[in-house]
């Protein structure tokens, strides 16, 4: 049994010396297996209102003017702002030239990204109708945590992620973490994710009598003993902790990444972090965090909530993914986005949406063939309950993502979805 | 303004006669080996009900229940406004300040955590987090501290109470009408924000239930779902026309806002949602009419009693238990204590004793629980600290931070509180134990510590296997073999209060501490 008193033993003198730095990053370099980060946007984003169809702008315009808007509450943007973040299916054509679709004003940055090759949009992405509640919350959460649809709240089935990276080894701090607490997409059959806060914040304070040497000590003893249900779960969560604690701690201490940009929000810190345990050489290949709420019944554009979110993503994502290229580090990175599931293409009178279905999401990365994939549903012609028409079905999405990480996406999600082919 | 809608007057009276005698099944438990105790015995039952129930209390207390008998404690609980609460408020209830600027939320926050440790009212305390839970309204999503406070103070009062009132006023107050847009819900074109919400996760869930809280399935094996989309627009205008007003010449938390019906918000077209035409009047009454509709579709008994259960017995209730408490819900479905009553009805079920030790406690349970376990002492901020707290931030780092919760589901999902014990919060807990276990009276910051010379007194005796059995039996109902082996050996024989403060870290950071 590992603890930490033994780790630090091990590791002392070498984890701050550029030999132990270079072997850690070597490692990570030489790995193979693609490493997924995936990001929540947690309450359901408005795809209508982040990447805009143009050549149906005088549907989107009436459908997201019920009537007139006080001021700073538009929530359809104007041509004229569109313009400069224009796009095509194919990336290549410039803003100038691109007639079919735009990023929101607020995400030049993710503009910048496409026209790399890098980034595919995913139009039209969404639950398919078969899910009885695709417009709830809880339903459309664990519906992408997991892969499966008409999920059974009482007996979940594990995560995407978590299966996925199942089968491989390891070090001391496992497969995969999730910065958005303990979330279902980590849970494989063998192993869990760890749940992580800020890593330079993940450690075990101790009590005056150094207590938690005899704890480790204590329970690891007791971990075969005839401990069940709740406390044998208790008591396996906070081994991992405290298994992992010294390990993370020392990796943090390694890796501080003093020379990442500037963060401007939470998600742009926690992305940060990601860089730190890939380049500190963790082994982990499944992120989760998230970004939100995107939530937005009321009000969605009043002091520019929305296209903040949207900025902060497109920042977010950028600075990731080239601080990584600049650390040769970013040719097995895959960074996608996903949502509960989208709004209502049209406004309510408080110039908010409401839960709607199909949403567009993206998918970053070296290996990512840029473009647009899917398609965009139709602003006058919708599904059965008023929504935009979900044309690309998530797990159509999964697929891609499962078998880039080396994995089944047959035997994950249990029915052959076929890719989308953006990896 | 509405006011906060309390059951008062010639109701406690018939509540009191109700409970003592619905009780005839828990009366039973002060006889020995009665059905509804079970296996356990009359200390660890009362141990168990107490952990459940309310924030636990000392081994003094326990005793105290042990002996007076089950059927006696809930009976006085249940009468809750005769219990003396003027103890569980250290501070008062702040105003605006001079130049309209609002209190700092923690303000309230600490409120709150004063109650649910302080006050005698503990199982209303402990209904009251359900339904804060339930209900889960933000801090972050509401404009005014204060109206959270109000908001909170409404669900205390009705927390025992009957499920069709609550509803209503909950659906009235400023914090709820701001937090799911109710406030700037207009006309034919709503906002459905509350229209959703107030089916899909307050009253009645998104699919049908049968009354042992099996999913009732259709021809095919789908389940059914409660209610459509069209469903959820037309509930949006059925609720129409709530406006907050605010009096911005009045300080007062609780009064400087008000709630009023405006007609020309309201939508006034012929509704019908939920298998039928519906008629909602056009006025302030709207609210009221759609909470009767809602707590009186059939599939609200079996949900509502199904989220009870998973919090408060079992995450896997048994299909007879789900059936015999929704028979006591629906056979009280407008009493005036009905959710009181159902509560009786689960704790003298026999599911209710073999759910000993079967559930996690939540963080705030573990917090509370230990400082009315032991001799924990929350004291009235210092002046100029009134914003510090190291119990508020303890509860934020361990998950829990009452009054802000993260989503929509509260801070976890019925029946999964596995979620809330995940390696971050594992690792922060044992800050927040160090915090409580080595505070002291008078340093900054730490409005809250566990008294070690009051400790002592209690225990009455200095060897250190006395204390360990002490200590065990408060925390951890005497704990098991392997938990008293190192506990034991850990004191030694004498040991001094850094060894008492290592055995109570190591037991409040143990597995059998986690467990509720």
């Amino acid at each position: 049994m590992l603890n930490r008193r033994h780790f630090i033993h091990a590791t002392a003198g070498l984890a701050c010396t550029p030999l132990f730095a270079r072997a850690l990053s070597a490692e990570a370099a030489r790995a193979k297996d693609t490493i997924v980060v995936a990001i929540a946007l947690a309450g359901g984003n408005d795809g209508l209102n982040t990447v805009i169809p143009l050549k149906q702008y005088g549907a989107y315009y009436t459908l997201r003017t019920p009537a007139q808007p006080p001021p700073g509450e538009e929530l359809a943007y104007a041509q004229a702002d569109l313009a400069p973040l224009a796009f095509d299916s194919n990336y290549r054509t410039p803003p100038a030239q691109a007639t079919e679709f735009a990023f929101a004003p607020s995400m030049g940055t993710m503009r910048s990204l496409y026209g790399l090759g890098n980034l595919a949009v995913v139009a039209g992405m969404g639950l398919p109708l078969a899910e009885t509640n695709s417009l709830s919350h809880e339903n459309g959460w664990l519906d992408w945590m997991t892969g499966q649809i008409n999920v059974d709240l009482t007996n979940l089935p594990h995560g995407w992620m978590g299966l996925t990276l199942d089968e491989g080894h390891y070090g001391l701090l496992g497969p995969s973490a999730s910065f958005y607490g303990k979330e279902q997409i980590l849970v494989g059959k063998k192993r869990d994710g760890l749940t992580l806060g800020a890593i330079d914040y993940y450690n075990l304070s101790l009590s005056e009598t150094d207590n938690y040497i005899q704890l480790e000590e204590a329970f690891a003893a007791e971990l075969s003993a005839s401990q069940t249900g709740a406390a044998a779960f208790d008591q396996s969560v906070a081994y991992a902790a405290v298994s992992s604690a010294g390990a993370m701690q020392t990796l943090a201490q390694a890796f501080p990444a003093s020379d990442y940009p500037a963060p401007m929000s939470a998600l742009d810190n926690t992305l940060k972090d990601i860089a730190r345990l890939i380049l500190g050489g963790s082994g982990m290949r499944g992120f989760m965090t998230a970004l939100g709420s995107f939530d937005t019944h009321g009000q969605q554009n009043l002091n520019n909530y929305h296209p903040i979110l949207l900025s902060q993503l497109s920042y977010a994502m950028s600075n990731f993914w080239q601080y990584m290229k600049s650390k040769g580090a970013s040719r097995n990175l895959v960074i996608m986005t996903f949502s509960d599931f989208g709004r209502r293409p049209a406004a309510n009178l408080d110039f908010g949406t409401d839960h709607g279905a199909a949403s567009v999401g993206f998918v970053l990365g070296d290996q990512v063939r840029g473009g647009v994939y899917g398609k965009y549903p139709s602003l006058t012609k919708f599904d059965p309950n008023g929504n935009l028409a979900v044309k690309v079905d998530f797990r159509n999405v999964l697929s891609d993502i499962i078998n880039a990480m080396g994995g089944n996406p047959q035997t994950v999600l249990g029915e052959n979805y076929p890719k989308l082919g953006f990896i | 303004m509405t006011g906060l809608r309390l059951t008062t007057g010639p109701h406690r009276a018939r509540r009191r006669a109700c409970a003592v005698a619905l009780l005839s099944g828990v009366l039973a438990l002060t006889a020995p080996r009665a059905s509804a105790q079970g296996h356990l015995s009359p200390r660890q039952f009362v141990q168990h009900t107490l952990r459940r129930f309310t924030y636990s209390d000392d081994p003094a207390a326990v005793s105290a229940v042990v002996n007076e008998g089950m059927s006696a404690w809930l009976t006085q609980q249940l009468d809750w406004q005769a219990i003396d609460d003027s103890g569980s408020q250290l501070e008062q209830i702040p105003l605006l300040t001079g130049t309209g600027t609002y209190p700092d939320p923690s303000v309230y926050e600490r409120l709150l955590l004063q109650h649910n440790m302080l006050s005698n009212r503990q199982l209303q305390a402990k209904l009251e987090l359900h339904w804060l839970d339930h209900f889960s309204l933000s801090l972050v999503g509401v404009v005014d501290p204060g109206i959270m406070y109000h908001y909170d103070q409404t669900v205390r009062a009705n927390a025992l109470g009957n499920f069709q009132t609550l509803l209503a006023a909950i659906g009235v107050e400023p914090a709820m009408l701001y937090w799911l847009s109710n406030n700037d819900n207009y006309g034919a074109m709503p906002n459905e924000n509350f229209g959703r919400e107030v089916m899909q996760l307050y009253s009645i869930g998104t699919t049908m239930l049968n009354d042992d809280g099996t999913p009732m399935l259709d021809g095919s094996g789908h389940p059914i779902p409660t209610y459509s989309e069209v469903d959820v627009k037309e509930v949006a205008r059925a609720v129409t026309g709530y406006d907050v007003v605010w009096d911005y010449s009045n300080l007062n938390s609780l009064t400087r806002f008000s709630v009023q019906f405006v007609p020309g918000y309201h939508y006034t077209g012929k509704l019908h949602f939920l298998g039928q035409r519906q008629k909602i009047p056009d006025d302030f009454t709207a609210m009221s009419v759609v909470a009767g509709i809602l707590a009186h579709h059939p599939n609200a008994a079996p949900f509502q009693v199904l989220e009870l259960l998973k919090r408060f017995a079992i995450e896997k209730p048994s299909p007879k238990f789900v059936s015999d408490i929704v028979s006591v819900w629906r056979a009280q479905q407008d009493a005036p204590d009905q959710i009181a009553q159902v509560i009786a009805a689960i704790i003298a079920h026999p599911d209710f004793a073999r759910s000993y030790h079967a559930m996690f406690k939540q963080p705030v349970e573990k917090i509370f629980g230990m400082l009315r376990q032991l001799p924990g002492v929350l004291q009235e901020a210092a002046p100029g600290d009134l914003y510090a707290s190291n119990l508020i931030y303890g509860t934020q780092i361990v998950g829990q931070e009452l009054f802000t919760p993260p989503s929509v589901f509260s801070f976890y999902y019925p029946g999964h509180l596995e979620t809330l014990t995940n390696t971050q919060t594992r690792l922060n807990a044992s800050w927040v134990t160090s915090e409580l276990i080595d505070a002291y009276q008078g340093e900054q910051y730490h409005d809250t510590y566990i008294d070690l010379p009051a400790l002592r007194t209690r225990i009455g005796a200095t060897d250190g296997p006395t204390i360990a059995a002490y200590l065990l039996d408060a925390l951890v109902d005497g704990g098991t073999p392997a938990m008293q082996s190192i506990i034991t050996n850990f004191l030694g024989s004498t040991p001094d209060d850094n060894q008492i403060r290592g055995a109570l870290w190591l037991i409040t950071n143990s597995p059998d501490y986690a467990v509720n």
